[in-house]
């Protein structure tokens, strides 16, 4: 009965890392439900970097932090998330504490606020280790310095022993990705991970972070909504739209050969600086508000496929194989490539 | 650091001059005067130049503030009209006993607010949290000497256990009867500040339960008891140690009407007794007295926050 969203793409033999299946996520509190994830299928596998792109409130922070387990608890979880071979929906608070830092990493997208201020750096980077018992406490700062060293930050002996305050948002974002790899996890959540820096140093974070997954051999989830970041170092790429993955697959295919409208549009609206005097070419309207989902397709109110199509508004359409990748379009061999066949990777001097 | 702690006690100076002449020049605002205290009601014109003469009053008030502040630092804050012993003698005999009173009812506050704070925070919307919420609610707002007279009604009337008027026990002399002897008003003035320590503290450490360090902390799978004692409480800290500071200070010269009940011999029942006695020279000493240790513990509030809080630098 389920899908994966993944299976036709090719080059991955081993057994998925992190494997999600009908995954659903509602928010319950005072008022309406909200329904933030609705059906998502994925698989990462071991040394690869799987990038999931989408519009803020796609569902695609809330799809990886729930593979981490670390929903709210106004958050009803249906499906499941199996990860290292264990169910993290199922597991109780122990067995989730164990696996993260071994099993599961998360760098999160404000170093700025992610660090406790009153604590050492080098501190928090191998607390978990530490608290786990995987570190001797009069090992660790040895340990964090080690970490710091492999994110590239100069000094690490004292810069192991500073505060969150004296550091730049990059090197705090580096730190912060020491700290989800200080356990060597398998699979490391990196959500929105070069959002809050400065362009100049989001190209170094990012060339770090593509660096230490080829060095460890983690899978990496890039959270994002910028394509250039995906183009530049996503393996397979996940487009969420409205709680759902609407396309997926080899990230040079996608980007060659979209085959949702969704994404086409998406190609064509980010800027690109190798068209000189090109108008940027933003999609028409707002996306869907989770209470207030449209029936059938629910990027029907902005397709320009659609176009009115009596099937987009009543019939939702399932993933299927198009082309080299799937895509969950009832039109799909309709979406054209004229318009977003460069790589958006030329949009930014990345 | 100490040069940091040093700063700030020279700055306390200014402070001080500044305060004491403002305490002296609406004292001299006021109506009446301390002739009339010195000499009686039925004294004659005669008696009232001698008194006024003798005590200097005569002099510009400007002149008078001088020679006063130059005797206060020479460490002689004059001596009290009403029982003509020196002010610094009377202050010397009550601080003692309001500082162990103010220190034993804020340990006590602490003692009940932090755990109610924990508690009610960790189980925030919970029938426990509303439980605690009202309980604090109730500490705060019922009255003082409403508190400390039922208390007295339990323990001294009913159950006999304890005297029903204190007195001062120096704590180093005899811990235990200085226990029996303060308890009942520390544990009035403690149950009060108990409210306030654990509903602003449930507060701050809601608003740091939800910060982002927080996830950060659980995804790095820390127990959430390891998470509130390591991350959390040293950041919900940074708030609270200003409130238990401003309280701690608000018993030296404030605890009034609890000190009255009890009649415990503190500061605050000596400036209220020398208001009503007119008793000048006493009134400015100890308000003095009692500005400079609330600007002390504020001092030792700045130099926590700085132990605790290392972007705070010491300036």
């Amino acid at each position: 009965m389920q899908q994966t969203a993944d299976r036709t793409v090719a080059g991955q033999s081993a057994d998925p890392v992190l494997s999600i299946r009908s995954l659903s996520v509602t928010f319950v509190g005072s008022g309406k439900p909200i329904p933030a994830v609705r059906g998502v299928d994925l698989d990462v596998f071991e040394n690869e970097v799987l990038g999931i792109v989408g519009e803020s409130g796609s569902g695609k922070s809330v799809t990886a932090l729930a593979a981490a387990g670390l929903l709210p608890g106004s958050a009803r979880i249906e499906g499941s998330i199996v990860l290292a071979g264990r169910n993290v929906v199922t597991a109780d608070a122990d067995d989730l504490r164990r696996m993260r830092g071994q099993d599961i990493g998360v760098v999160f997208q404000d170093p700025s606020t992610t660090l406790n201020p009153l604590l050492p750096v080098g501190r928090q980077i191998v607390e978990g280790e530490v608290a786990h018992g995987r570190l001797a406490p009069v090992a660790g700062h040895a340990r964090a310095v080690e970490l710091l060293r492999e994110v590239d930050i100069a000094d690490p002996e004292n810069r192991a022993r500073q505060f969150p305050f004296q550091f730049s948002g990059g090197m705090r974002q580096r730190a912060v990705i020491a700290m989800a790899m200080a356990g060597r996890p398998k699979v490391i959540i990196a959500d929105e991970p070069t959002t809050a820096l400065d362009v100049t140093v989001q190209a170094q974070v990012l060339a770090l972070l593509a660096l230490r997954q080829k060095e460890t051999g983690a899978a990496v989830v890039l959270i994002t909504h910028d394509l250039g970041v995906v183009a530049e170092v996503a393996h397979r790429v996940a487009v969420m739209y409205g709680g759902r993955i609407v396309e997926t697959g080899a990230v040079r295919d996608i980007f060659a050969h979209p085959r949702h409208p969704y994404t086409a549009a998406l190609l064509r609206s980010a800027p690109r600086i190798d068209v000189t005097g090109d108008r940027l070419d933003p999609i028409p309207g707002q996306p869907p508000t989770p209470t207030d989902m449209p029936a059938g397709c629910a990027f029907h109110p902005r397709c320009a496929v659609s176009a009115g199509r009596e099937r987009c508004r009543t019939e939702a359409p399932p993933l299927r194989p198009v082309g080299a990748q799937i895509a969950a379009c009832h039109f799909a061999e309709e979406t054209t490539v004229a318009s977003a066949g460069i790589p958006a990777s030329a949009r930014t001097p990345l | 650091m100490i040069g940091f702690v040093i700063r700030r006690l020279l700055h306390l100076i200014p402070v001080l001059i500044a305060a004491s002449a403002l305490i002296f020049f609406m004292m001299y605002a006021v109506p009446g005067g301390p002739v009339a205290v010195l000499v009686g009601e039925n004294a004659t014109p005669e008696q009232i130049a001698e008194a006024t003469r003798q005590f200097g009053l005569d002099k510009p008030v400007v002149l008078q503030y001088v020679e006063w502040l130059w005797r206060a630092l020479n460490g002689d804050l004059g001596v009290s009209l009403h029982s003509r012993v020196p002010v610094l003698q009377l202050i010397g005999e009550r601080l003692p006993a309001t500082l162990q009173l103010a220190a034993t009812a804020t340990v006590i506050g602490l003692a009940l607010g932090i755990p109610m704070a924990l508690v009610s925070a960790l189980a925030q919307g919970s029938w426990l949290d509303r439980v605690l919420s009202g309980w604090s609610a109730l500490a705060l707002g019922v009255p003082t000497f409403w508190v400390g007279i039922l208390l007295i009604l339990l323990f001294a009337v009913e159950l006999r256990l304890l005297p029903a008027a204190s007195t001062y026990v120096p704590f180093w002399e005899a811990p235990w009867q200085m226990l029996r002897a303060t308890i009942l008003p520390a544990l009035t003035l403690g149950l009060y500040v108990s409210g306030i320590f654990a509903r602003f503290l449930r507060g701050s450490l809601i608003a740091e339960l939800n910060a982002d360090y927080v996830r950060t902390a659980r995804s790095k799978g820390l127990t959430e008891g390891a998470i509130v004692a390591r991350h959390v409480m040293r950041n919900a800290m940074l708030p609270f140690v200003t409130i238990v500071g401003i309280m701690l200070a608000g018993f030296i010269g404030g605890a009034v009407v609890t000190e009255a009940v009890f009649t415990y011999p503190g500061l605050g029942r000596l400036v209220i007794q020398a208001i009503s006695s007119r008793d000048y020279p006493l009134i400015q000493g100890s308000i003095l007295v009692i500005l400079a240790i609330y600007i002390l513990i504020n001092l030792l509030v700045d130099v926590l926050y700085v132990y605790i809080d290392p972007r705070i630098d010491f300036g």
